[in-house]
């Protein structure tokens, strides 16, 4: 609070020095700069719950600050010709170029929501007065991607549709002819480990195939070790599994956290959640993203790019020998019904108006044996905003990418997209694409 | 995942002086976590005794020290310290300035060393005023706290009443925090808002008697103290001081305005009506928070009558009844946090006698997901008032707010994962103060 107090404070003095200095000569002490502007600006950090974010956002006088701020760094961004840098240079230009829009964009909305009396909606952003400009301006902050709320209404049941016939065909295939049998099975304590040391061997031993079949997977990888531990203090609201590497825990090591809440466990949930924590989730990730500080790629995070990969990854448990039980392979699509339906409560709560009872009925319809979580699913979508998209929309736009990479680049192989979007490291969506699709263009 | 660390902030001196006769405390300025099996395997350290340090605060004693994020801090000052709680006792005797040595685990070996202890920080805001004074009441030396608007005289007043845990307002570093958010907001909306400590807590370790030892007329003295200091500075419009109770508070609020007049209460999560009755209302709504069965709850209900029978109308101790049903020394521990002279004035108490000559106007809210108090109190509260004074009293119940002021959708919800402070309960607030000053 103090730093950013501080950054406040500072603020209008570093707009006056932006503006009376001439640009950096070279492009390099261009970014240094602009990074070093923007880490003592202190702009508030992303905040989940979207009432929160509303009461963050700044008085006029100091969001015109703001704008000035990136109104110049886009007039000295300009001064650069982009085809003139290396393909690094080019992809920094491009994410200090989508940076300074996106924030362009967002000051521009806050301003008007300032002088409309800084109204802050109760229950979605659909009662906003430009509540259609907000929620887009609410997808690409969690996604990084242009998808229209449209799009995310009618991929949320698209998947929602794809994913059930996926879980009809694993009942099928059980012999449970009837749903109700099929999901108070489900529910028995057969699926629920209730020894920590058991599950923590399981999840080894799952690591260790996975390992056995990265190879064939991404080529010849050395990865640290992940350590799996219970996640601490958790609740019955506490998300399923959590990474952390080493940097982001006080014990020093990589680790994946798992909700033991009430000494339970879902055996369903262990590979899914594996692919998506540790290998080829987020600890595989977080070995090719060593940010190094003072870069552009330090000052921002992007869901979308990072929860995308997760879950894109989590399709392919068979390339690394597991999923082989029907159940383990259930357990994720169990996990994805969930995502899925979220993409249709977000659009519809947020875009289109949807009460909350109509957000509860179309979860009861969809997921069938959840209802307990059902409010506390719509209580979340309702908070925070866009969030929950990052996960599928996020992994359908790396999809998207890869087919059109894949298309552009027939003697490739999956393996050479995917190592190139993990060297990307962290930037918008839409920033790879440019990167990755639009350098073969220029190839 | 603030919620897994214990904020570390302890007792002692003040540098500054003049302003403020009640010393703060220290600040060892350290998060932690108690060490977990799992941890001790991860970082190959056995079954090595500490709390595990998951950061340092800048200008704290710990950073000033050296200590760093992952070290695990063994013992202070010769004490062994196995868990949060334990650090926070084996360092409370200490004051700023005070020296004192500690052993530590970094990377597997050992480090001994010596340090200082610093004062705590005060809150600060561009556009506020905050003042650390204190007040003299029968239970001792106590902080209170005040925000207010910059330049501004003859402010209306606010004072802030907590519940019935023994809980600091003192908290600089999270800010986040209901009480702080609400206080903060109203503030800069032209209000002073006063916030006293209660007894034995935050800076008032030393120099009161214990909360837990203090009777319910020793903790009212202090907040009636506390007004009537608070009148007598120059900013404020003595004549427009409210007192906002926050769960037990709103008990305190009409016995205040018994000793000192108030132009208005709010009280928001409050009891109203005798002690069990609201214990045995709100068991059934804890129930269903915690979601127990319909006759689960009901037998638990029967058994904690017989229990609150044994404390309160047998006056027996909590060990005493577990004796008669075992049942009993879990369900009557939580009295036990406070003193038997604390509860015995709570259970005598006619709850709506004592609002029959309150003439000031009074709010009464209830969040809808708080099923630690029951709408129908409040309900009580309002007709009781508004038979005794017409027109006097307002009802509102506040959709997805908990006990805490925090957003949450149902019971459970508020239970298992509450959110941030939800906003309405100030809004309202404040609509309702905008009308009534």
């Amino acid at each position: 609070m103090q730093n950013r107090l501080f950054g406040y404070l500072l603020f209008p003095l570093l707009v006056l020095f932006l503006s009376a200095r001439k640009p950096a000569n070279d492009f390099k002490s261009f970014v240094i700069e602009f990074v070093s502007l923007y880490n003592q600006a202190g702009f508030p950090e992303i905040d989940y719950d979207y009432h929160g974010y509303f009461e963050t956002i700044p008085k006029m006088e100091t969001l015109n600050e703001h704008e000035a701020f990136f109104q110049k760094t886009k007039e000295n961004l300009g001064k650069y010709n982009r085809s003139k840098l290396n393909t690094e240079d080019q992809t920094i230009y491009d994410h200090i170029e989508y940076e300074t829009d996106f924030s362009l964009e967002r000051i521009a909305l806050e301003k008007e929501w300032v002088s409309d009396g800084r109204n802050i909606p109760e229950n979605g952003l659909h009662s906003l007065k430009n509540h259609k400009a907000w929620y887009k301006f609410f997808i690409k902050r969690y996604t990084s991607t242009g998808r229209t709320p449209e799009e995310i209404f009618d991929m949320g049941k698209a998947e929602v549709f794809k994913v059930k016939r996926e879980i009809k065909k694993i009942q099928d295939a059980s012999g449970y002819k009837d749903s109700l049998a099929f999901y108070t099975y489900l529910k028995s304590d057969k699926f629920q480990h209730t020894d920590k040391n058991k599950i923590i061997k399981e999840f080894e031993k799952i690591d260790s195939t996975v390992r056995a079949n990265m190879n064939g997977f991404f080529g010849k990888l050395q990865l640290p070790k992940v350590y799996p531990m219970e996640w601490p203090n958790a609740n019955a609201f506490t998300p399923p599994g959590m990474y952390l590497n080493h940097s982001g825990n006080a014990f020093g090591k990589d680790v994946f956290q798992f909700n033991f809440y009430g000494q339970k466990y879902n055996a369903r949930a262990m590979e899914w959640l594996y692919m998506h924590e540790a290998i080829p989730g987020h600890h595989l990730q977080s070995v090719f993203r060593q940010v190094k500080p003072g870069t552009v790629q330090s000052i921002f995070l992007y869901p979308g790019n990072f929860e995308g990969w997760a879950c894109h990854m989590e399709y392919f448990g068979k390339d690394f020998g597991l999923y082989n039980d029907a159940y383990s392979y259930l357990g994720k699509w169990e996990w994805d019904l969930v995502r899925s339906a979220r993409l249709v409560i977000d659009a519809g709560i947020h875009y289109y108006g949807w009460t909350k009872a109509e957000a509860l009925k179309y979860w009861k319809e969809t997921i069938p044996g959840q209802d307990e979580i059902a409010e506390r699913e719509v209580t979340r979508v309702t908070n925070w905003c866009a969030q929950a998209l990052s996960y599928k929309v996020g992994s359908g736009f790396i999809d998207d990418m890869k087919i059109e990479w894949m298309n552009r680049n027939p003697k490739k192989k999956q393996r050479d997209f995917y190592l190139a979007y993990l060297k990307s490291g962290n930037i918008p969506l839409l920033v790879m694409y440019k990167r990755l699709i639009g350098e073969q263009e220029s190839k | 995942m603030k919620q897994l660390f214990i904020l570390l902030l302890i007792l002692g001196t003040c540098a500054k002086v003049g302003a403020q006769d009640l010393p703060r405390r220290v600040f060892l300025g350290i998060r932690m976590q108690n060490l977990t099996d799992d941890m001790r395997n991860i970082m190959g350290i056995g079954g090595t005794k500490g709390v595990l340090i998951d950061e340092v605060i800048a200008n704290s004693t710990a950073s000033i020290a050296g200590f760093k994020r992952g070290d695990i801090l063994v013992s202070v000052n010769g004490t062994v310290v196995n868990a949060t709680g334990e650090v926070v006792a084996a360092i409370a005797p200490y004051k700023p300035g005070d020296k004192f040595n500690y052993e530590l685990l970094r990377n597997k070996k050992k480090v001994n060393g010596k340090a200082v202890f610093t004062a705590v920080p005060e809150e600060k805001y561009a556009d506020l005023d905050m003042i650390y004074t204190d007040v003299k009441s029968v239970a001792g030396q106590q902080r209170v706290i005040i925000s207010k608007p910059k330049n501004k005289t003859k402010m209306p007043v606010l004072v802030f009443i907590g519940g019935i845990g023994c809980y600091s307002l003192d908290n600089s570093l999270d800010t986040t925090r209901s009480e702080s958010q609400l206080l903060n907001m109203l503030s800069r909306q032209g209000y002073m808002c006063v916030r006293p400590e209660k007894p034995g807590v935050g800076d008032n370790a030393k120099s009161c008697k214990a909360c837990g030892e203090v009777s319910f007329s020793e903790e009212l003295d202090g907040y009636v103290q506390t007004i009537k200091k608070i009148k007598l500075r120059p900013d404020v419009d003595s004549s427009s001081v409210f007192v906002i109770g926050h769960s037990m508070g709103g008990v305190f609020a009409p016995l205040i305005a018994q000793k000192t007049r108030l132009k208005g209460t709010i009280s928001y999560g409050t009891i109203g009506s005798n002690f069990i009755e609201h214990l045995l209302k709100t068991r059934r709504t804890i129930g269903e928070a915690y979601g127990w069965a319909p006759d689960e709850t009901d037998a638990f209900i029967k058994d904690f009558c017989e229990c609150v029978g044994y404390y309160f109308v047998e006056k027996m101790t909590s060990t005493e009844a577990a004796g008669k049903k075992p049942d009993c020394g879990e369900y009557l521990s939580v009295f036990d946090f406070r003193s038997r002279a604390y509860n015995d004035e709570l259970y005598g108490f006619n709850i709506p006698a004592l609002w029959k000559p309150f003439e000031g106007k009074a709010l009464f809210m209830w969040g809808e997901s708080d099923f630690v108090s029951s709408k129908e109190d409040h309900e009580i509260l309002t007709g009781s008032v508004n038979f005794y004074h017409p027109g006097n009293a307002t009802f509102i119940s506040i959709p997805a707010a908990d006990h805490g002021m925090q957003v949450a959708a149902t019971f459970k919800d508020a239970r298992e994962n509450p959110g941030s402070y939800n906003t309405k309960v100030g809004k309202e607030m404040l609509n309702w103060l905008q009308n009534h000053l």
